[in-house]
Formats: C-alpha cells, sequence, structure tokens
C-alpha cells in the first residue's frame, strides 16, 4: 500500500480538488485509489458525485467496523470516506489514519489522505515510504509560510518524502513567475512541474464531478496526469 | 371554329385549315405545338420550324421515333463527343466534323466487326491483362530477384566482412611496406588494363553488361562495401569511356568536327574529373558526433559571438541578438556583439537595452572580414562564434560544439551546416519546399560530412566557432578575396590546426529571396574560390596533405561548371545543325559506351547522394548558374584582383508574381537554339539520309533531355509571390491557451514566426477573431505567458498575433521557438532516398511546367500570337476524329 499525504501549506489553496483529481488519473490509469477526507469541511465528497445532503462520515461512526459502512465508491471506481459532520481531534485522526493503513485491501493499493492546513503532520507517524505533498500557490505569504515549514522539517525528525506543489500558478502574473523562478532555483523539495491555473477546476465541481472527465483536453488533464506518472515513477524508486 | 379568330390570327387559321384537310385533327395539332416549340423556344426560322414536324411525321413512317428518340440524341453525344454545343452556332464546321467523324467511325467500327464483336474484345482483354501480368510479373521478379541477391550478398559480405576484410586490414602483409605498394600497384595496373585495352564492339558489349550485371545484384544491398564497388565499377567504365573518347572518336578528318569534338571531349573530361573527386570525397562521410563537455563549468573557455551586420533591418538582427543571448553557456563565460558596418545608432540603443555590445569602426575596409578583423581587437574571448545577423542561434549551439575543441587542442573550427527555413528561390518558384532536396542540402549533408573525414571542412562564414589562437596565428581572417571564409579555413589548415564539421542544425536562416540575388550570392562565391586558387592556391601551396588538396581542387571545380555545363546542353546540335561528327563513332559503338556508363554512374550518384540531391536536379540547379558563374570566374581566374564585396540581400517581399525575363535570357536562347534544332532534326529525319538516322535519333534524344532541363532551369525564373513579412516556420510541440474566461487548453504549436505563432486545438474551439489570448509556452521547466490576439479561425485552427511586446518577452518568446535546441532536429530525415524514376518524372513535371509560366508570362506584344497559336490548335484539335464515348463495357 501507497500513502500519499496531501495538504495545503494554508487554506484555500485547492487541496481537495487536487486530492479528487489525482485519485481520478490514477484510477483512469488501473491503480486501485482510496480517499480518505481528514479535512472537517469534509467536501471531499463532493467532488466525486456525492449528494451534499449525504452528511455522515467516519468521524460520526464510534468504531471503525461501523466507519467501514461510510465507504462510497464513485463513477470511475474510486473509493472514498468522507468526514462526516461530527468533530474529531488529533488523535481521531491518527486513530483514523492508522485503521486505514490496516485494511486488507489489494496489493498495489493507493491510499491519498486530505488533510486539512493546520494538521502537525509530525504527529501522524508518517513512515519512510509514504510521500506528502504540501500544495502552495505562487505568493508572498506561501514564500513566508514554506521557510517556516522547512526550519521545522529542519528540526522534526523527518523520514517520509516532503514535496511542494505549486497549484493554480499563472505566469501571465510577473509576481508569480519571479517567485516561482526563484522557488526553482533555490528551494528544495520543490516538485519539477506546476498545477496550471485552470477555469475547469472550479467549473466541475459545478458538474459534481472532477476536471478530467469535464475537460478532459484542458491542461488540467494533463497536469494531474503529470503528477500522477511522477508520483508514480517516485514510488517505482 | 368561329369566325373571330380566323379574324384574329388568320396565317394560323387558313393553315390549320388547310392541314385539316390532309390530316387529322390530333397531328395537326401536334404540327402546331412543334412548330410553335421550334419557333419560340428553339428560335429556329419559320420554314425549318414549319418543315420540322413534316420531317419527323414522313420519318415516323419508317423509323419507331417514339422509342429511338432518345437513342438516336445518346448515339449523337457519344459517337460525335466533339461536334460543338449548340450545334447550330457552328453548323459549317461541325459538317466538316461531322464528316471526318463519320469516316473514322466507319473504320473504326469496321474493325472490331471483322471479328466477332465478343473475340475482338476479349483478345483486347487477354492482351492487355497480358501485359500487365508480365509486367507485374516482372516488377516481381525483380524484387524477389533484388532481395534474393541482397540476402544473398550481404550474408557472404558479412561473413567476409568479419573475416576476410578484417584479416585483410589486420594482416601483416600490411606491415610490410614493399608488399603494400606491390598489391595496391597491381590494383592500379589490372584498373589501367580494364581502361586501356581496345575491345571489340561485342566483347565492350559483353563487359560492360558484366558490370551493370553487378551493379544489379548490388542493388539492394545496404553497406559501404557495396557502396565502394559501385564507386570501382563506375570508375572503371568511366575511365575506359574516357579513354576510348580519346582513342577512338576523334574525326581528324573534318576541322569543324574535331574541334567542336574536342571541346565536348574536354567538358567530358571535366566531368570525368569531378565525378572522380566527389566519389573520393565523399567515399567515407564522418558523421561526427559531438563531443562531450567537462562537468564543471569552471574550466569551460570563455565565447565572443559575433553578429555582423552591414545593411540589414533591425528587427531581422533583433531575433538572432536575443537568441544568441539565450544561448546555453555560463553568463559570465558568453559575450554578445553586434559589429555594426552600418553605424546605425538605433543598433547600439538596442544593443545597450538588450545586454550585447556594439563594436563599429571608423572605415568600413574589406568587407565582412575586415568588420570581424576590427572586433577581434576588442573582445578578447577564447573563441569566437560567428552568425550571420539573419542565422538563429538554437540554445545548445555551443554545448554541441564547443567538446571537440576540448577533445583536441588542435582543432581551430568547427562548422555546423547553414539551416533555411524559409524556401530558396528555386524552391519557391518550384514550390518544392520540403519535396525534393534543395540545392544547399548535398554539400552540408554530405559533403561536408565527406571533407571532415579528409580534414579539409570548409568554413562557411556563418553558424561556426572559431579558436582565437589560430585566428591569431595566421593574422586574422583572410581579406584578399571576396569569400573570406573559405580562405580563412584554408590558412588555418595550412598552419596545422584541423576544422571539424557537425552535421547537426544548430542554427536557422532566411534564405535568399529571389533568384537574382540567389545568383549573385553563387557569383560571388563562385569568383572568390576562383581568387583563392590564383592568390592562395591550395594544390600547390605549403602545409596541406593531399586528400585536402584534392577536396579544395573539388570545390573548386564545381564552380568552374558553367563552361562545361553550356558545351552539354549545345552538344547535340552539332550533328543537327552543322552534321559534326563531335562523337565519331559508329551509332552501335556511341550507344553500348554512352548509355551504360551514364546508368552505371547516375545509380551510382543515386546510391551515394540519394538523400542529399535527387537524380537529375543537379543539371537542373547547374544549369541556372552555369551562364552566371562563367564569367566572372573565369575574370578572376585572369585577373583575381577584381571585382568587390557585395552583401546578399534577405527577408524581402516579392508582392507581385513575376518573370524575371533578365536572369532566364540567356536560357531562352539556349531553349529556342536546341527547339529549332528539334524541328531541323525532325526534318533531316524526315528527309535526310537514312544511313544517319541511329546517330541523328541519339542526338535528338540528348536535345530532348536538355530541352527538359533547360524548360526546368526556365521554370525557376518565374518568381513566386511572398506575401508574408516574417516566414512561418513549421513545427510541433505543445503548448497551452488560457482563453478570457479562464479555460486553459492544451495545444500544438504548428507554426510560429517573430510575430505569430499558428496554434491546433485538440477539440473544436469557441475563439472569434480580436479575442485575447493568454499564450503559455515551456522552455525547459520555465513557463512563460504572452499575451496574443487571434487573428484568424479554423475548425481546430487559431492564429495568434503578438503585439507590442517587452524586450525581456520578446526575448522568451524566442527562447521557447527559434531557440528550441531541436527546433531544426528533423531536417534531413524529411526525405526518402532518390529514385531516379521518381525524380526524373518530378523534373519533366517543373519543365512543363516552365514552358507553361513562360507562355503565360510572355510580353504583352507576343501575348496576341501566343493566344492566337493556342486557339488555333485548340481548333484544330477539334476536328480530329475523336473515340467514341463507352459507357460500359460489360452491359
Amino acid at each position: 500500500m501507497q500513502r500519499i499525504f496531501i495538504k495545503g501549506i494554508k487554506g484555500g489553496i485547492g487541496s481537495t480538488s487536487v486530492v479528487a483529481n489525482l485519485a481520478c488519473a490514477l484510477r483512469k490509469s488501473n491503480v486501485d485509489v482510496i480517499a480518505i477526507d481528514l479535512d472537517a469541511k469534509s467536501d471531499l465528497g463532493l467532488h466525486f458525485g456525492l449528494k451534499w445532503t449525504t452528511t455522515k462520515g467516519w468521524s460520526n461512526a464510534d468504531s471503525f467496523e461501523e466507519a467501514l459502512t461510510h465507504f462510497y465508491k464513485d463513477s470511475d471506481g474510486v473509493i472514498f470516506l468522507p468526514f462526516g459532520d461530527k468533530n474529531a481531534n488529533l488523535n481521531d485522526i491518527k486513530t483514523i489514519v492508522e485503521n486505514c493503513t490496516k485494511l486488507d485491501c489489494k496489493l498495489g493499493t493507493w491510499m491519498l489522505f486530505d488533510c486539512p492546513s493546520h494538521i502537525d503532520i509530525s504527529e501522524l507517524a508518517l513512515e519512510t515510504k509514504d510521500i506528502l505533498i504540501e500544495l502552495v500557490t505562487c505568493d508572498a505569504i506561501c514564500h513566508s509560510l514554506i521557510y517556516k515549514r522547512l526550519q521545522m522539517l529542519q528540526n522534526v525528525e523527518s523520514n517520509w518524502n516532503h514535496f511542494f506543489l505549486v497549484n493554480r500558478y499563472n505566469a501571465a502574473s510577473v509576481l508569480e513567475f519571479d517567485i516561482y523562478s526563484l522557488w526553482q532555483s533555490t528551494l528544495p523539495f520543490i516538485a519539477p512541474f506546476f498545477i496550471n491555473l485552470d477555469e475547469v477546476i472550479k467549473e466541475s465541481t459545478a458538474h459534481r464531478n472532477v476536471a478530467l472527465n469535464c475537460a478532459p483536453y484542458s491542461v488540467a488533464n494533463d497536469d494531474f496526469e503529470t503528477l500522477a506518472g511522477w508520483l508514480v515513477s517516485k514510488v517505482a524508486f | 371554329m368561329s369566325f373571330s379568330l380566323l379574324y384574329k390570327h388568320p396565317i394560323h387559321s387558313v393553315f390549320y385549315i388547310l392541314l385539316s384537310i390532309l390530316f387529322t385533327d390530333k397531328l395537326v395539332r401536334y404540327i402546331f405545338l412543334k412548330f410553335y416549340s421550334y419557333f419560340n423556344q428553339h428560335k429556329v426560322n419559320v420554314i425549318e420550324a414549319f418543315t420540322m414536324p413534316f420531317i419527323t411525321l414522313f420519318s415516323s413512317l419508317f423509323i419507331d421515333i417514339k422509342n429511338n428518340k432518345t437513342n438516336f440524341e445518346l448515339a449523337l453525344k457519344n459517337y460525335y463527343p466533339h461536334l460543338m454545343l449548340p450545334y447550330r452556332s457552328y453548323i459549317y464546321t461541325n459538317i466538316i466534323r461531322f464528316f471526318i467523324q463519320s469516316i473514322f467511325l466507319l473504320f473504326y467500327a469496321n474493325k472490331p466487326k471483322s471479328n466477332s464483336k465478343l473475340i475482338s474484345k476479349n483478345i483486347a482483354h487477354i492482351f492487355y491483362n497480358g501485359a500487365s501480368y508480365c509486367l507485374s510479373q516482372l516488377r516481381w521478379f525483380d524484387l524477389k530477384l533484388g532481395k534474393l541477391l541482397k540476402r544473398l550478398l550481404s550474408k557472404n559480405r558479412k561473413r567476409t566482412e568479419k573475416s576476410a576484410l578484417k584479416t585483410m586490414v589486420n594482416a601483416r602483409v600490411w606491415q610490410n611496406k614493399p608488399i603494400k605498394y606491390i598489391i595496391i600497384s597491381f590494383i592500379l595496373f589490372l584498373l589501367a588494363v580494364f581502361i586501356t585495352i581496345p575491345f571489340s564492339l561485342e566483347a565492350q558489349a559483353v563487359f560492360i553488361s558484366l558490370i551493370l550485371l553487378v551493379a544489379y545484384a548490388l542493388k539492394r544491398v545496404k553497406g559501404q562495401l557495396a557502396t565502394i564497388i559501385m564507386i570501382t565499377l563506375s570508375v572503371t567504365t568511366s575511365s575506359r569511356y574516357l579513354w576510348w573518347r580519346y582513342t577512338e572518336t576523334l574525326n581528324w578528318d573534318d576541322p569543324l568536327a574535331l574541334f567542336l569534338g574536342a571541346g565536348l571531349l574536354l567538358a567530358e573530361s571535366y566531368a570525368w574529373l569531378v565525378l572522380i573527386l566527389g566519389f573520393f570525397q565523399t567515399i567515407n562521410p564522418l558523421e561526427r558526433k559531438p563531443a562531450p563537455l567537462p562537468k564543471n563549468t569552471d574550466s569551460w573557455p570563455t565565447v565572443d559571438v559575433y553578429i555582423p551586420t552591414y545593411n540589414e533591418p533591425l528587427s531581422v538582427v533583433k531575433t538572432t541578438t536575443l537568441a544568441a543571448l539565450s544561448i546555453d553557456w555560463p553568463a559570465d563565460k558568453l559575450n554578445i556583439y553586434i559589429l555594426d558596418d552600418g553605424k546605425r545608432p538605433e543598433f547600439a540603443e538596442f544593443a545597450k537595452q538588450a545586454g550585447a555590445g556594439y563594436l563599429t569602426r571608423p572605415d568600413n575596409n574589406h568587407a565582412k572580414a575586415g568588420n570581424l578583423n576590427s572586433a577581434m581587437c576588442h573582445t578578447d574571448g577564447e573563441y569566437i562564434a560567428i552568425f550571420d545577423c539573419d542565422h538563429v542561434p538554437a540554445r545548445s549551439f555551443l554545448q554541441m560544439t564547443m567538446g571537440q575543441f576540448l577533445k583536441d587542442s588542435k582543432v581551430c573550427l568547427v562548422q555546423t551546416p547553414h539551416h533555411f527555413f524559409s524556401a530558396d528561390p528555386f524552391e519557391r518558384n518550384l514550390n518544392n519546399h520540403s519535396k525534393i532536396p534543395n540545392e544547399n542540402m548535398l554539400f552540408y549533408g554530405l559533403i561536408q560530412d565527406g571533407n571532415d573525414m579528409w580534414d579539409a571542412t570548409f568554413f562557411c562564414g556563418s553558424c561556426a566557432v572559431l579558436k582565437r589562437q589560430a585566428l591569431n596565428d595566421i593574422g586574422g581572417f583572410a581579406f584578399e578575396t571576396v569569400t573570406e571564409d573559405a580562405h580563412t579555413a584554408l590558412r588555418m589548415q595550412r598552419a596545422g590546426y584541423k576544422t571539424t564539421y557537425i552535421n547537426i542544425p544548430q542554427a536557422a536562416g532566411l534564405a535568399t529571396d529571389s533568384l537574382s540575388a540567389h545568383v549573385g550570392q553563387r557569383i560571388r562565391w563562385a569568383r572568390g574560390m576562383a581568387q583563392i586558387f590564383r592568390l592562395d592556391n591550395p594544390l600547390f601551396g605549403k602545409g596541406l596533405n593531399i586528400p585536402q588538396r584534392l577536396c579544395y581542387l573539388n570545390a573548386m571545380l564545381h564552380f568552374l561548371s558553367g563552361i562545361p555545363r553550356i558545351v552539354f546542353l549545345t552538344a547535340p546540335l552539332a550533328l543537327i545543325y552543322f552534321n559534326a561528327y563531335i562523337i565519331y563513332a559508329p551509332f552501335l559503338a556511341i550507344f553500348i559506351y554512352v548509355v551504360p556508363t551514364l546508368i552505371q554512374v547516375k545509380t551510382t550518384n543515386s546510391r551515394i547522394q540519394g538523400k542529399y540531391r535527387y537524380s537529375f536536379w543537379g543539371e537542373v540547379y547547374e544549369s541556372v548558374l552555369a551562364w552566371y558563374i562563367l564569367k566572372p570566374t573565369t575574370v578572376a581566374l585572369f585577373n583575381p584582383k577584381k571585382g568587390k564585396f557585395n552583401v546578399t540581400e534577405k527577408g524581402g517581399l516579392n508582392n507581385k508574381e513575376h518573370y524575371d525575363w533578365a536572369i532566364s535570357k540567356p536560357y531562352l536562347v539556349l531553349l529556342l537554339i536546341n527547339l529549332i534544332g528539334m524541328l531541323v532534326g525532325i526534318l533531316r529525319l524526315l528527309f535526310g539520309d537514312p544511313s544517319q538516322l541511329g546517330v541523328l535519333l541519339i542526338s535528338m534524344a540528348w536535345a530532348i533531355y536538355n530541352i527538359i532541363i533547360l524548360g526546368a532551369a526556365v521554370a525557376v525564373a518565374a518568381e513566386a509571390r511572398q506575401v508574408r513579412h516574417s516566414h512561418r516556420i513549421k513545427a510541433n510541440f505543445p503548448a497551452a491557451i488560457r482563453l478570457k474566461n479562464g479555460h486553459t487548453l492544451k495545444v500544438k504549436i504548428t507554426d510560429y514566426s517573430d510575430n505569430g505563432v499558428g496554434v491546433e486545438t485538440e477539440h473544436t474551439h469557441l475563439c472569434n477573431v480580436n479575442d485575447k489570448i493568454e499564450l503559455l509556452m515551456s522552455r525547459g521547466n520555465k513557463q512563460f505567458s504572452f499575451l496574443t490576439y487571434v487573428c484568424n479561425t479554423r475548425d481546430k485552427q487559431i492564429g495568434l498575433t503578438i503585439k507590442d511586446l517587452s524586450l525581456e518577452k520578446q526575448r522568451a518568446f524566442i527562447q521557447c521557438t527559434f531557440s528550441r535546441a531541436d527546433a531544426w532536429l528533423d531536417w534531413q530525415n524529411n526525405f526518402r532516398h532518390d529514385r531516379p524514376s521518381y525524380s526524373f518524372k518530378e523534373v519533366q513535371k517543373t519543365s512543363l511546367r516552365g514552358f507553361n509560366n513562360l507562355l503565360f508570362h510572355a510580353p504583352r506584344v507576343l501575348q496576341p500570337i501566343i493566344k492566337f497559336m493556342t486557339n488555333l490548335i485548340i481548333y484544330i484539335n477539334s476536328f480530329i476524329p475523336k473515340r467514341p464515348i463507352v459507357h460500359n463495357i460489360y452491359d
């Protein structure tokens, strides 16, 4: 089993849509994918066509056996687990991550965790094999947050694979272009590509679907395929 | 029938009454119906209209008109397809046509009638089927035999190559010098015997057919050894031919024939020499690969890039400079300089903005060479890269080339091919851009690689890197001749340096934009080469080895092709006009010596040059230039100091299609005497001495070939329109566009120029003209965004224009397009190997086009005559009987 943790360096960076699209892209290349929503907003399901009236998720369950009843499967075959509408503390999240890891699933299954931005990663007991992708946008706030994070990573014993991935990149903006160029030349752990700003990602949620299914000819399609392929190659080595 | 009607239409009524007496009411009504229809609708005159119904009625007594009417019309249409419509307008001529066609039909229809129709059809069927079957069998046989031979020979050859060749190369015998020389001299002796021994006609026939048989067997066999065998065979046959010509075919009794024959013989000797030297030059092309650079960039040398310019517009120089600034090389070790002999302030301004150096000099002595020399005093890079201001370098240029210098300290020059993204005048005017390899292709694809093998790569003035040390040793760029480049390379080679060539296009530029400019450029090269030969003769001077001398000799001879080419284009006329036997031999001997030798040489050349020059096109290119390089080379040979450097103009527009009469004058004259010669030849065939039939026919066949080549040469002079200010370059790489509504689509870039891009979307798009669109292109891992406007749209295509980019953005745009490392890589791979028959067909087509152009562009004064002549021909043609139309034989 391969675990991928995806979180925004701050809120509102679009991590949930990245998880949904990545799950879809992986599924399309015949990888079994389980996506687990760890964010109290519980909006991952909306990307997979779950109705907003379905509010229950793992946080509502008292035991993991009960949580098992809350798994869904979307039309592409992505299995996902919504958060639910109850509060959950860090311990609950840790438990569900551990329990999901123990799930008896097929060999080569990928598990994507949509983590909330405020969570402390070092608490999650990541292993060497795990990949953590921290999404950033090219602005000054993220710039300072990234350097804060790098400092933190130096202090903590971090053995997982940590990457920064630029989301919603717009080369037309001079500031974004400059910041990204700076990162490319100075920042360690930055992914060698980025997700382009694309209206289609927003629009696809209005169709209760992912961009991959809504606009196969858009750049978003290529970007997520690149991301999926890159991850697969990272895992292979 | 009332009285009032009678009053109203008296004539009608009277006739009606009269007819009623004779015919039934139905027939009377029929007659009137027909009359009115003929008279009113078909505008037939009264008498005819009135008599027609009666004729019909009368004939209906004998024929079943009702059933046969459509048949009759059909038959008329089928059997007299060329009767002009409407029939009545051409009544008299149509009668003649009808008459001729009827006679023709009488015989034509009689033929199948004499036999039973079915049998004759069957016979024809069997005959045609049989013929095509035989042909296909023959082709199949040829294919199978070729493959079989290939298998056999390749197998054998492989084994021999592995065992025999290797043992041969490694054998101790070679270390023993006397034995080596003995073997070589024995081979040479054998060759000499084969070349010089006089054969009887029969023996020659056997000998030559043996050689052709071997050549045929090698047709499909790939590999160097087979090529070398082919070359040996060609050398043998052509030398033997020439020997025969010198010893047996000069007519000493007829001074005129002797004079003309000697001329032809000299031209042939020239062709033979060029052929042999060409074989030598390209026997084993080196195909050098780029050498790797050390990992540590600190040890990379410093490079100055010179962009000399004189009168070219800023837009041209801008692209090149920005691309040069983007070459991948440590920034502190790369300096770009614009060497402006035009001394224009706007260039200085631009250079300052862009971060390039700007150098001028007080005088303009010695043109380009002087410009480069003066720049060398102001800069201090260890190496100097030179780009003509219209050659846009790719970012990988230095990394591809510099390795050679580091590998071998004796290397003083690395040359890369000149690639042109616009069509040169030949390609444009003949409309065969990227269909037929162009004139340059042979030189940069094959000859330079061959030269490299012999350490004799020429410097071509641009797209090259030179070593400052070497230049200093020879006192800077040579300025004594108008081709400073070749002369500089020659001097460096004399000084013991090595020159190298890498056949990977690393820069691209504009081709000359008109035929006259192209010819002007070639004249300069020709004059320059001739000057070098007078001032600094590579054949006898110091410091070169023999192969280098031979390569230079061949390059020089190439530019002397003017006189021999014209001799070849007029030679067959000697016999036709003057009855001068320039090849004094019986018809059969000429046939047996000339034709197989030509076949052998042509197939060998096609084998060697196939990918870079198609058969027969060399003759076309040469014929165009022949007249123009004749004078400058001759003048330069006698007086090398004469003539000055002329700048080749590029990047212009031809906004009107026109015919360059001035430049095609010599070919028109040649064409005219050839055409008249053909007429004379036909007359002589009909009324002349029958014993001369064979020789006359051979001469005429040759003249026809010349006419075809000249037709193609004439076709080049019809200047096609060139409307775009900047050339679109074909491309194929991914990019993205972001529409106004935020949608970001992936697209493919199909073409680009310095102010526009053509893209293709995967899906039908919804863009309109004048929409603002963001174009996203990547270079390495950097993405750049460019604001563009939609200028045209089609289903999946969008044309984008780029306006008012800042200098920084312009540089980014050039980095994403022109200076891509892979931009020009597929250059030589687009052409398949030469097939002589196909190639000849193309030449023929071009030639026809040339004649067509000639008529179309003829001067005003001649237009009416040409119009009259064409009409006359069409008119006469309309009388010639035509085959009846047969719709379907099998019905």
